[in-house]
């Protein structure tokens, strides 16, 4: 199977671009970026063609693309590849406005291909594995849930408004929702956040808590902040707190790990050893085109924690509970 | 000179100040008011000519400060007899079973002149203690999204989580990172299969500053819990009970032995508790809760509970000192 990468924006290409490399049937055949000199680079690096020409690439020999724009360029590129009929995974956030989501979608829906989206912390084996301890009844039902999502400052045009959506609430409320969406079957009800620039000079929001009121009553508190300081061990964690009527669950999904104290660097770091993330991710993705199966992530789940993403940002601006607004498609 | 203390208190906190009063070389124990069962005390006998069984049979003037130490819906009615002596009163917050109880009684201290000190075991627990002076200090730089959280078994009956639970962890916010501006507070429980009560807490608090703080305060299952991590410009603070328990013992036999705590110390958080208001009492130092914390710290609690109530949320007027 023939891959296409549709950017190299975001940091995640370069891992998309390494499990395509090693899955034993794909191969990363072609590479567009806005950015050329990045775009050739990559492709160097890959054995990718590179085009400068995104037309010409959807035109090419390529079987589905992976979109890794900035996330303000997602609909432009998701729209054109499903024209394309290209199966497609589009990073995260699907979109920055609703209205560019549900065009999205419905561009897959109208030219019959799958559309799914780049949320890999349901791939995490700590997460799957506190997903298959709920379901088994272990803490009885789940009345609340805290959760963080937090990481280093990203740069570049994470914190451009006009390329992003915004800042860190944009980035990281949406990795952890989904999940909670995916365990529970439950959608947010009412939003309130309250957002700040407290940790960096950048024009858009670093810090959040949101506290999210499920349809089912659960009470959902959310902390997507770009917290972690310079000297933090590793880039970013993902800790959730389920609580249930018979016992809690904690699941830090990042702490499957060994410390290395490096003198060499003058640094203390986290060295991961469980199964990552975005490998799974993209064996899913593969496999969901060969098959020709349902994505496991769909447009629909990207459209749903986005309007969610956008009632927090209302929350905040207005300083009160916002209820949650859901789009047909 | 030595500071004169009277100790009104029930069963394990009686036992439980007592030995903090008298490990203190600048205090001594000059009376004992046990509230309940005296035969379940174990008062040393060095001091057993101290006790009294009823307030009129200590002396008002001979104390220099009053430790009232009983459950919550007693500490109220203790706080406001032992306030007609006019010494000083530590007493464990809140003050009182409800706001208005506590607020009553903050008046009469006020009105009688009378110094009333807040215990708070999260101001004295070694790590909360040194993470407020840290920050204090400016470790952190400029706090951004702050984190606590507290567990313990419930307490039964029906209680405002926030007024009851909250409170300490409140207070220790304010005399660490300041006025309070805006409180979002949700709640939720329900009944565990064998008819156990879980109640669960969250509240955001705005800080005037621009902090976040997020509180999460949990009533359920055996074990006590508690973590903060503390996030700001320059640097983060964390901690977490669960993590630093320096001790893990396995046994071969029987079902095993869970130790029960992370605090293992030979000054207990009560004794430093104690200390500090010692200094305060005998040589004048600012406490580190003052009364105009307490205060704010109780409005915070208000809010929370109204917040969670109305689903919004709630200004708090005036901060600090109002």
């Amino acid at each position: 199977m023939n891959i296409g990468i549709i950017s190299f924006a975001h940091m995640h290409a370069h891992a998309y671009a390494e499990y395509v490399v090693k899955h034993p049937e794909a191969k990363l055949a072609a590479i567009w970026d806005a950015d050329e000199t990045r775009g050739m680079e990559a492709a160097k690096q890959y054995g990718a063609t590179f085009y400068a020409n995104l037309e010409a690439m959807l035109q090419a020999d390529v079987d589905a693309v992976i979109v890794c724009s900035e996330n303000a360029h997602h609909k432009e590129h998701v729209v054109q590849a499903a024209n394309h009929h290209k199966p497609i995974l589009c990073e995260k956030p699907i979109a920055t406005e609703i209205d560019d989501a549900i065009e999205m979608i419905q561009a897959c829906e109208q030219n019959n291909v799958p559309l799914q989206i780049a949320y890999p912390v349901r791939f995490l084996p700590a997460i799957q594995e506190a997903k298959t301890m709920i379901e088994a009844d272990e803490i009885g039902e789940v009345i609340a849930i805290n959760a963080t999502n937090n990481g280093k400052m990203p740069g570049g045009w994470f914190v451009e408004k006009e390329l992003s959506g915004g800042g860190s609430a944009t980035d990281h409320i949406v990795h952890l929702l989904d999940v909670l969406r995916w365990i529970f079957r439950d959608e947010a009800h009412r939003v309130h956040a309250e957002y700040d620039t407290r940790f960096h000079d950048i024009n858009v929001e670093d810090s959040g808590i949101v506290q999210i009121e499920m349809e089912s009553g659960k009470v959902v508190s959310i902390d997507p902040s770009w917290s972690r300081p310079d000297t933090f061990p590793t880039w970013a964690t993902v800790t959730m707190k389920f609580i249930g009527t018979e016992g809690s669950l904690y699941v830090n999904a990042f702490k499957q790990k060994s410390v290395y104290y490096n003198d060499r660097d003058g640094k203390v770091e986290d060295q991961p050893w469980t199964d990552d993330m975005n490998e799974s991710l993209i064996h899913d993705f593969i496999d969901c085109v060969q098959t020709g199966r349902k994505p496991f992530i769909s447009g629909e789940d990207g459209l749903r924690t986005l309007e969610v993403v956008k009632a927090a940002y209302q929350s905040d601006d207005e300083k009160r509970t916002v209820s949650v607004v859901r789009h047909e498609e | 000179m030595l500071l004169n203390v009277v100790i009104i208190g029930s069963n394990d906190e009686l036992q439980q100040h007592l030995d903090a009063w008298v490990a203190n070389k600048h205090a001594e124990v000059v009376g004992i008011l046990p509230v309940g069962d005296k035969d379940k005390m174990h008062i040393p006998k060095y001091l057993e000519s101290v006790i009294a069984s009823s307030m009129e049979e200590l002396t008002p003037g001979k104390a220099d400060v009053i430790d009232v130490c009983v459950p919550v819906q007693e500490r109220s009615d203790w706080v406001k007899k032992a306030a007609s002596f006019g010494s000083s009163i530590i007493c464990p917050l809140p003050f009182g079973k409800t706001q208005d109880e506590e607020r009553t009684v903050i008046e009469i201290c006020w009105e009688k002149g009378v110094s009333l000190y807040a215990g708070n075991s999260f101001q004295f627990a070694p790590a909360f203690e040194g993470a407020h002076k840290h920050v204090k200090d400016g470790a952190i730089g400029k706090p951004g999204v702050i984190h606590l959280s507290s567990k313990e078994a419930h307490p039964g009956g029906d209680n405002d989580i926030f007024a009851l639970f909250g409170i300490e962890l409140f207070a220790w916010v304010v005399a660490t990172f300041g006025e309070v501006v805006r409180v979002t507070g949700k709640h939720t429980q329900t009944t565990s299969k064998s008819g156990v009560p879980v109640e669960y807490a969250v509240t955001t608090l705005r800080m005037a500053d621009g902090a976040i703080v997020h509180i999460e305060l949990m009533w359920s299952g055996k074990s006590i819990e508690s973590s903060f991590e503390l996030a700001g410009s320059e640097g983060m603070l964390h901690y977490d009970s669960r993590e630093s328990d320096p001790i893990h013992v396995e046994t071969f036999t029987g079902s095993g032995h869970v130790h029960e705590t992370d605090m293992v110390l030979n000054k207990s958080v009560l004794a430093r508790e104690v200390e500090h208001y010692v200094a305060c009492i005998r040589y004048g130092a600012t406490p580190i809760l003052t009364g105009d914390d307490v205060v704010h710290a109780m409005d915070v609690a208000r809010a929370a509970s109204v917040s969670a109530e109305m689903g919004e949320p709630v200004a708090i007027e005036g901060g600090v000192g109002q």
